[in-house]
């Protein structure tokens, strides 16, 4: 029987005219030895099934930070995540395992991608200003403890 | 389905394929309660597989993940997590999501590669192999947004 360790992140289907579709997602269970479990997991709510569809949408190449638009935050981001090596980096953009100045060209060339027009700057950083800003990036990443590469949205 | 996995050798869940390029699964697969991320070696890799100790088949590792924002701790916010993979997975049937609501006595299918066992055997160890099974929904907890499925043997109450 399912709903014990292991079985975590399992899927719960609700069966419509013989489709399966996935109503939950396993979590956790309380175990009683001698028969079985009390399983509980995270049902697909009309709030959980809007993150997922807004999580897993199509975004714009250099939205570093998924908020369906490429923009300053993006950039800001990009600063944030400089230097940094690993998988799963946000402003990674051309996925090479390593967020640096191709990442930041990515970000420039869809620059206003995705953001209605009201709200886009004309402007990104120049190439002088890129330059400054990469050697203060190189000072500050040299005493930077490891971060968290995950993204938490 | 799949596993998220630091390799082979290391189990952190099941999974669910939600597309070609999105698996969905449980938060707590990925952090721990600490609030810090489970340190698998390989990075979260995901594998379609009948057996996940005899191999994990078509697998590989996310590209970036995402947990809900409102997850806390296990039992404490939605306990979900979604990997993206760049590179497709091939040998995927995509799932449809569910929009309806459930209630109490309703029967849900579900699928992983949890702990197997029968009323008379109790819990056996976990083999490795997924299996699907039908319960019926015993409780809704509606302001955390968790249902529960209690599994019984015939002598016990609740059965």
């Amino acid at each position: 029987m399912l709903g014990a360790p292991g079985d975590s992140g399992g899927g719960w289907f609700v069966d419509v005219s013989g489709v399966f579709q996935l109503a939950a997602i396993t979590s956790f269970a309380n175990i009683f030895p001698g028969y079985g479990s009390d399983t509980d997991a995270t049902f697909l709510s009309p709030d959980n099934l809007s993150w997922i569809e807004s999580t897993i949408a199509p975004r714009p190449v250099g939205d570093y930070d998924s908020d369906g638009g490429v923009d300053g935050q993006d950039f800001l981001t990009w600063q944030q995540d400089f230097d940094m090596t690993g998988s799963g980096l946000a402003a990674d953009g051309n996925k090479d395992g390593s967020v640096d100045a191709a990442d930041y060209t990515i970000w420039r060339d869809n620059f206003g991608m995705g953001v209605p027009a009201a709200f886009a700057s004309t402007t990104v950083p120049e190439a002088a200003s890129l330059v400054l800003l990469l050697m203060a990036l190189a000072c500050c990443n040299s005493s930077r403890s490891f971060r968290r590469a995950h993204r938490q949205r | 389905m799949g596993t998220v996995d630091g390799g082979v050798a290391t189990f952190g869940g099941s999974s669910v394929l939600i597309n070609e390029h999105w698996v969905l699964t449980a938060a707590h697969a990925l952090i721990a309660n600490d609030g810090k991320l489970k340190s698998f070696s390989e990075g979260y890799r995901v594998g379609v597989t009948d057996n996940f100790l005899n191999g994990l088949g078509e697998n590989q590792h996310a590209t970036e993940w995402f947990l809900h924002p409102d997850y806390l701790s296990i039992g404490n916010g939605p306990d979900l997590a979604l990997l993206y993979f760049s590179n497709p997975f091939t040998t995927v049937i995509l799932t449809q999501m569910y929009e309806g609501s459930v209630q109490v006595g309703n029967a849900l299918s579900m699928v992983g590669y949890g702990q197997p066992g029968t009323p008379s055997t109790g819990l056996l160890p976990i083999d490795g192999n997924r299996r699907a099974g039908v319960n019926s929904l015993s409780g809704i907890d509606r302001p955390i947004g968790y249902i529960e499925a209690e599994f019984r043997g015939p002598s016990e109450s609740g059965f």
